[in-house]
């Protein structure tokens, strides 16, 4: 089992994300591996984010992080919470 | 070349169509999103964009690279979204594409707006006379499905040719399955039938059932029958000694009085010789050379033939024998032989 060091991460937040959460941008700490699910619910409970929770993708340093792979994070890594697209 | 760039600036089409246009091509395909003034009814004042600007332009720089590779004629891209307010009437977005001709640039420009609805991370909120903003969602967003691609998304995997799609009610199913197993099975009785009953039986008043088994005899190889027939034949032992070899057949044979032929045999059998001929002389000369021959390796028992002389009365000339130094010298030699 590895020791889980916790890191600082930036999150940023968007359109309807950023008025739920009611702010652009955040710091949380978090282990340097976690799953996206856990991830994902860490965010949304902190932040306010229940009501579209299904509606959101996460993405770590501008990539959008894949469901089935654990995510590692270091130090400085930004995290952001993309609800749906709108551009155009 | 491609131009990418976010801007809160009122997007100028002359100058993005500049940009891309090249002494080179002779097609230069621009599209222009702009802002309606109405939604369902609801006067629009405005809308605002946000964009995550890094990801956005990076999810824009792999558009361009998608088109170049879907359409290598492309000479030039630019790609131009405008962020913060815009108000109603004016270019949001700005996509221009050159080639050397019409039909790449005018493609890769549409694929550059449907890819670019659907992956870039940009957002609009629609800002409403009287009514509460409302955060846009694209239809062609993936977000749900498949994520923001960096690389080229493919809109969704290819189905295995190998899976059937069927759009049926689960009774209607399960009555298939049901119609399945039942043709199955009946294809199983019937083979059945074809191996257990033979001749074409099949067609009497039985064919309801597969439970039956109505035995054929096969014949194999050159058999006669079903069963099995062991038989031995003895080359030699006590069975194979044929009746016909005793003497009383013999006698008769030979015609000698039953008194007469009862003796000879009886010396015979003294003398181990077997009855050979049927002629009593050559059988009375057998038993002579059998006398003689047993004298000469044996003369120590020459007391036992003069008795047995008596009994012998077949043979009272023969017996009175004197032996001859060359006699002895030519049985030694005889013996000698035997021994070796």
């Amino acid at each position: 089992m590895e020791i889980a060091h916790d890191v600082n991460v930036k999150l940023l937040f968007f359109a309807q994300s950023k008025e739920l959460a009611g702010t652009k941008e955040s710091t949380i700490r978090l282990p340097n591996k976690i799953s996206y699910s856990k991830l994902l619910n860490i965010i949304v409970e902190s932040y306010n984010l229940q009501a579209i929770k299904n509606n959101i993708l996460l993405a770590k340093n501008e990539e959008v992080c894949d469901e089935d792979i654990d995510i590692e994070i270091r130090e400085r890594d930004s995290i952001a919470v993309i609800p749906p697209i709108s551009g155009g | 070349m491609d131009h990418l760039k976010l801007t809160p600036d009122k997007l100028s089409v002359d100058e993005i169509t500049e940009l891309v246009t090249d002494d080179r091509c002779g097609a230069v395909s621009v599209f222009i999103g702009t802002t309606r003034d109405n939604f369902e009814g609801k006067k629009v004042l405005r809308l605002e964009y946000e964009a995550y600007e890094p990801m956005a332009l990076k999810a824009m720089k792999s558009i361009c690279d998608e088109a170049r590779d879907k359409w290598p004629a492309i000479h030039s891209i630019a790609i131009y979204h405008r962020l913060g307010m815009v108000p109603c009437r004016e270019a949001s977005v700005v996509i221009a594409v050159s080639s050397p001709h019409r039909r790449d640039s005018l493609d890769a420009v549409s694929h550059c707006i449907e890819t670019l609805k659907a992956s870039v991370p940009i957002w609009k909120k629609e800002v409403y006379d009287g009514d509460e903003p409302v955060w846009k969602e694209n239809v062609e967003c993936t977000i749900d499905s498949t994520p923001i691609p960096t690389p080229a998304p493919d809109p969704a995997p290819p189905v295995d040719k190998s899976l059937v799609q069927i759009n049926v009610s689960c009774e209607e199913l399960q009555q298939r399955i049901q119609n399945f197993i039942e043709r199955k099975r009946e294809q199983v009785n019937i083979s059945n039938i074809h191996d257990f009953v033979p001749n074409n039986e099949a067609d009497n008043e039985e064919t309801e059932t597969c439970a039956r088994v109505r035995t054929q005899f096969v014949r194999r190889g050159d058999s006669k029958g079903h069963l099995k027939v062991h038989k031995v034949h003895n080359e030699w032992g006590p069975q194979t000694v044929a009746p016909a070899d005793f003497y009383p057949e013999q006698h008769n044979r030979t015609g000698l009085p039953s008194s007469i032929a009862e003796r000879v045999v009886s010396i015979e059998n003294y003398l181990n010789i077997g009855p050979v001929s049927k002629d009593i002389y050559r059988r009375l000369k057998d038993m002579e050379d059998k006398i003689a021959y047993l004298q000469s390796v044996s003369p120590e028992y020459a007391q036992f033939w003069k008795a047995a002389r008596d009994r012998d009365v077949k043979q009272e000339g023969a017996m009175d024998y004197a032996f001859s130094a060359d006699d002895i010298a030519r049985k030694i030699e005889q013996l000698e032989k035997g021994m070796m």
